[in-house]
């Protein structure tokens, strides 16, 4: 399938046949864009599987703080952008680590790490990278219940 | 190797461990200016959000602006006008031109050729007086607002620029042919900062850094967000793989911005510049994802809405922040790819973070003894030897 970009319904369509009843949902928001969201036993199966499909660029990780799980967006793509969301639980946060699959993740998933604790096994360097170095353990700043100090305007 | 430079939003502290004169392996800290925008945009309204994405970057801001303004436009289905986007288009590009030349002249400052440092930031100053002429800003343009642009470019202005960027074309064909040839810069760019394109690709390079490794991938031909489509240029791919590929690009790039300021001001319809948006507005629950090409390499934006009249998420992803698996890669010694500490201003610039961050190298020794060198000195030092 190498050489040529595959379209946005190939990708819907393909994703639909390699994972079936994994893939909750599928739809094309608009022209190059497609959001896709599966359960996350089959998160790294679907990156693996648009891989092979020839969508083999990861752009970003997101990670989303959804109330009593984190939600987790994998970016990937060239021309098509296909936005791959899966949830974990806040009580046991983990996802197999992307970094065999893109060595580059690395970064990407130290940041998400970092500010929602979701923790990428097999990450050979998951270290603070971003926040300073005296940051309490176990306070995750883009979670929802962290809430930052507003300084008082001067007036 | 830091420190950082507050201006910059990916300002990193880079640890080296070194043999003797070379680098055997980095690690990157980021932390010093991380600012928590992401989290401070959850904060404010959509409007507001604009002027805080404005500042992520003092370089870039265009870049972010615009893909702000079309991420909540998209999510919000604001439609922006046809001569709008024309008018994004050309500052877009006019603010890429002054990136890359701003970026010409670190790169000339850090090989030692001071004189086309000079000559880089005095071109530079042609690029900020008709930004000033036309947003009224010189760096930060704050020209981009949610529904449009908040300023047209008469017949006047556009004759001004056409005639300016003229004049700075024919000085780029200059300093591009002086790429080629000088042996100062060739002697200390090339063969400098060797990525192949297969790491290009694994360790997810973006920009000019993944097109001066052969890699032919540009957001305004793959995903074109304004109206690329209708502007003809063409990308520019070296396959060198080296610090003077990357310089070659980002100066090919120059011309090919101008290429396209001027056929976009000659070709823009006529019409409104701006569709009125309220200041508040609630845009329906939904997600959305704008890529677009920004002076460093690709950048992205996803925005998530739960129908208040605030973001309930909003990511920004950096081009700089894709670059550093790279550049770390770049920064190792391999075989017979020998990295000199020399070396590491230039492989770090190549990627075009702001330079000035690498101002200094702290170099530890098996005794834990500390010394701190200045760039100049480092660059010096490469002399020397």
């Amino acid at each position: 399938m190498k050489g040529r970009e595959p379209s946005e319904e190939e990708v819907v369509s393909w994703l639909r046949e390699r994972l079936g009843g994994a893939v909750l949902d599928a739809r094309v928001a608009r022209k190059r864009r497609v959001f896709v969201r599966v359960d996350r036993e089959h998160f790294k199966t679907a990156l693996i599987a648009l891989k092979e499909l020839g969508v083999d660029f990861l752009e970003a990780l997101t990670g989303v703080d959804a109330g009593d799980s984190i939600e987790v967006i994998a970016h990937v793509g060239r021309s098509v952008s296909v936005a791959v969301e899966t949830a974990v639980p806040k009580g046991d946060p983990r996802l197999p680590s992307l970094v065999d699959l893109y060595p580059g993740a690395e970064v990407y998933e130290r940041e998400v790490w970092e500010m929602l604790g979701v923790v990428f096994e097999g990450n050979p360097r998951l270290a603070r990278a971003f926040l300073p170095e005296d940051w309490p353990k176990g306070v995750y700043p883009l979670r929802k219940d962290y809430e930052p100090k507003h300084p008082e305007p001067l007036r | 190797m830091g420190p950082q430079h507050p201006i910059h939003p990916e300002a990193t502290l880079i640890k080296l461990k070194v043999e003797g004169e070379h680098v055997v392996d980095a690690d990157i800290d980021a932390s010093f200016v991380h600012r928590g925008i992401e989290k401070a945009l959850e904060h404010k309204t959509y409007v507001q959000g604009l002027f805080l994405a404005e500042r992520i970057c003092g370089i870039c801001n265009v870049a972010h602006t615009t893909c702000y303004t079309l991420n909540v436009e998209g999510l919000a289905g604001i439609e922006v006008p046809q001569r709008a986007l024309w008018l994004r288009l050309i500052v877009e590009e006019l603010a890429r031109v002054s990136s890359h030349l701003l970026w010409l002249g670190l790169l000339a400052h850090v090989v030692g050729f001071e004189s086309l440092f000079m000559l880089a930031f005095r071109d530079r100053e042609v690029v900020l007086d008709l930004m000033e002429e036309i947003a009224g800003g010189r760096v930060t343009s704050g020209y981009n607002v949610i529904g449009g642009v908040r300023r047209d470019i008469d017949a006047a202005t556009a004759y001004k620029i056409k005639s300016s960027l003229a004049k700075l074309k024919e000085r780029v064909v200059k300093y591009r042919r002086l790429l080629e040839e000088d042996p100062i810069v060739r002697a200390r760019t090339v063969g400098v900062g060797y990525l192949s394109p297969s790491e290009a690709k694994e360790l997810l390079a973006v920009g000019p850094v993944a097109r001066a490794s052969g890699i032919a991938y540009d957001i305004r031909v793959n995903d074109p967000y304004l109206v690329h489509e209708e502007v003809p240029f063409n990308p520019v791919v070296y396959d060198t793989c080296d610090a003077w590929g990357r310089a070659m690009v980002r100066v090919g790039e120059i011309l090919e911005s101008i290429g396209m300021i001027v056929y976009a001001l000659d070709h823009a319809p006529s019409g409104e510049i701006r569709a009125r948006v309220p200041p508040v507005f609630r845009p329906p629950p939904g997600e959305n994802v704008t890529r677009v090409e920004a002076p460093r390499g690709e950048l992205l934006h996803y925005v998530r809405s739960d129908g208040s009249e605030k973001p309930y998420r909003y990511k920004v992803r950096t081009p700089t922040l894709a670059n550093l698996p790279a550049a770390i890669s770049m920064l190792k010694s391999r075989g017979d790819r020998v990295v000199h500490i020399a070396d590491v201003p230039v492989i770090f610039g190549s990627i075009d973070p702001c330079i000035c961050c690498t101002a200094r190298v702290l170099v530890v020794n098996e005794k834990g003894a500390a010394k701190e060198f200045q760039l100049d000195e480092l660059a010096a030092k490469r002399w020397a030897r």
